[in-house]
């Protein structure tokens, strides 16, 4: 795996990591007719501000695929305090309960358990020690055992999202980017700058994140570690310095370099930190994205005449065009799973919306229909979708279903928040 | 952790260079072009590519012919560059020029305006300008990033074939970062597809 302390470079900003800013709060825009009701009761002795309960309820209904109650007939804290009866007439079956122990050493100890409430048995049941502050966490761990023992999913609780947020100071418009938990809490800053910043690309393992920023005045690609903030200039040359994509063996990354005349595809090599050229037309091409193998890119290029979603064989440099339909479809991404393409796809003279296209079959479903959407995201089980639309005037995060059945949206409280990247 | 201090830069070295020709007149992409989807791949590249250098060539040529004859029927009086009915200070004040969806070609409307720049350039050989090039809020941004660029690049071709020198010139595109219109209709989004001809230095007074 790529060390990016070979990189480093002793660019000193203006980082700023502070808790304290605006959390994105959660709208819902249109819920799922065939969710799996389900109670998950406040835990017995729970210390926690938002309440463990709240937490994994708020997950498993922004999953789309459940509908947690918010009344119970009774609270038991285990599986042998239940009145099973009193569930089965409400029709929950699957009912979650636990308990808080803190300890002196500021630990806690959380146990919780799942019931089928119809079986009249426990079908789920865990003990965890965590330091007091991560309960958060615990939280979304809990979640993901859930929804992978009833649903058979890898749950996306414990991920995170990365975005770009607009905001004004003194009149003047800034930009920051923030990563925040995949429910839109505890955002951190990885940079704020007075010059746009766009792009953000994870690398495969979650710990550094590559982006665009515009703070010398032109264009530069960084890369970022994570826990160190430590960054590396990737590029920085005459031109277009764009979108990079980290393959997903973590050792290169694919980026968009005018340098030679006009947009071109360029892998740059994180060991040896050489350029290959991929791409070779006078045509824009831009906008590379993996198919998760690390066989093959998608990018946006206009070399057909309109915007379209091409694929770059990297044995054979061969190009291969992809979607037929609509007059713009650009900005690409291949599911985790290889099996759908989501883009921002436009109809003739209509607006600019997210579509999915099987891979397999060709077929194209277009999921959103509020204008300007962009820049979709796939979560890392494939169940999900976060692309960038606007409430208002207002740009928010939203958040899908990959049958569109289920959205919802993530604003920030002040600004404008776009270009989110789910994390692996 | 935030004021630890870091190792010492690393500068990626690549040599740089700004080759090839860069079309003046942009493709006209409309939103109703349909595109050849069944001519092979091969022929489609060989074929417009040869079309694109030839269009652009042609429209050097008849750009630059343009301009001969504009100079050369060129009304002497300050208050009437180049028979526009604008004075060349006027022309010199305007800073922004426009462009059509999802084009980078330069409008007839704008001539007199790039001309007086021109002409600005060359006379004062000191002066330098970064043509930073805008796209609308319409498409993704990476997308709108090299569209930008392909504005920026049409201006600098203009300047170029009319006699500006090189070190005078330098481009970025700023996509659809930096919109002068906030609003989400046709006007604000025809203004903002432009590119600044901004003067680093020898603004003209």
């Amino acid at each position: 795996m790529f060390n990016l302390r070979n990189l480093w470079t002793s660019l000193l900003l203006a980082f700023v990591a502070s808790h304290s800013y605006a959390d994105l709060t959660i709208d819902i825009v249109k819920s799922s007719a065939n969710s799996t009701p389900i109670a998950v009761v406040p835990f017995a002795n729970d210390p926690t501000s938002e309440a463990l309960n709240s937490i994994i309820s708020a997950n498993l209904m922004r999953s789309g695929l459940f509908k947690p109650a918010e009344q119970f007939p009774e609270k038991p804290s285990n599986s042998a305090e239940f009145v099973f009866p009193i569930w089965q007439v409400l029709g929950l079956d699957y009912v979650v309960v636990g308990n808080v122990t803190p300890d002196l050493n500021g630990q806690f100890t959380i146990q919780y358990e799942l019931v089928s409430t119809n079986q009249q048995k426990r079908l789920l049941g865990e003990s965890m020690t965590i330091p007091a502050n991560r309960w958060r966490e615990a939280a979304h761990f809990i979640s993901d055992r859930i929804f992978k023992y009833i649903t058979g999913i890898d749950g996306s609780f414990s991920t995170r999202i990365a975005y770009v947020l607009q905001y004004q100071q003194d009149g003047k418009n800034r930009y920051r980017l923030e990563i925040a938990d995949a429910d839109g809490r505890q955002p951190r800053t990885v940079l704020d700058s007075a010059e746009p910043i766009l792009s953000p690309s994870w690398s495969p393992d979650g710990k550094s994140i590559a982006y665009v920023s515009f703070e010398s005045g032109k264009p530069a690609i960084y890369a970022q570690d994570l826990a160190t903030q430590k960054r590396a200039i990737i590029t920085q040359l005459k031109g277009l310095n764009g979108a990079p994509a980290w393959s997903p063996d973590g050792t290169k990354l694919a980026l968009t370099l005018s340098k030679d005349g006009n947009p071109e595809l360029y892998l740059f090599d994180l060991s040896n930190k050489k350029l290959t050229r991929l791409t070779n037309h006078y045509a824009i091409d831009t906008e590379a994205r993996w198919f998760p193998d690390g066989r093959g890119l998608i990018f946006t290029s206009d070399r057909g005449g309109s915007p379209q979603i091409y694929r770059l064989d990297m044995a054979s440099l061969e190009v291969k065009r992809l979607t037929f339909e609509g007059s713009f479809n650009g900005r690409a991404s291949v599911s985790p799973d290889g099996r759908y393409l989501a883009m921002v796809h436009r109809k003739s003279g209509q607006s600019f919306q997210i579509a999915v296209q099987d891979l397999q079959t060709g077929g194209l479903t277009r999921l959103t229909d509020t204008p300007l959407d962009e820049a979709p995201s796939f979560s890392p089980n494939s169940q999900m979708i976060v692309y960038s639309t606007r409430q208002g005037n207002k740009g928010v995060l939203g958040i899908m279903s990959l049958d569109g059945r289920f959205k919802l949206q993530l604003p920030a409280s002040d600004g404008q928040v776009r270009e989110p990247a789910w994390s692996p | 952790m935030l004021n630890a201090k870091l190792p010492l830069a690393v500068c990626i070295a690549l040599t740089l260079t700004m080759g090839g020709c860069t079309t003046l007149k942009g493709k006209k992409n409309t939103d109703e072009q349909i595109t050849n989807n069944n001519q092979s791949q091969q022929d489609e590249k060989n074929k417009q590519a040869t079309d694109a250098e030839a269009a652009a060539l042609a429209e050097q040529e008849r750009l630059k012919a343009e301009a001969d004859a504009l100079r050369a029927n060129a009304n002497s009086s300050d208050d009437n560059y180049n028979g526009s009915g604008k004075s060349l200070a006027a022309l010199l004040a305007t800073r922004i020029v426009n462009f059509d969806y999802d084009s980078a070609e330069l409008s007839s409307d704008d001539l007199n305006t790039l001309q007086a720049h021109a002409q600005y350039l060359k006379a004062n050989p000191q002066a330098q300008v970064l043509l930073a090039g805008h796209a609308d809020e319409r498409g993704t941004r990476e997308y709108n990033m090299a569209l930008g660029e392909r504005r920026a690049n049409a201006v600098q071709a203009f300047f170029s074939s009319n006699g500006v020198k090189s070190s005078q010139l330098d481009t970025v595109s700023y996509g659809k970062e930096k919109p002068i219109n906030e609003g989400h209709d046709e006007s604000a989004w025809a203004e903002n597809r432009r590119v600044e001809i901004g003067y680093q230095r020898g603004e003209p007074r």
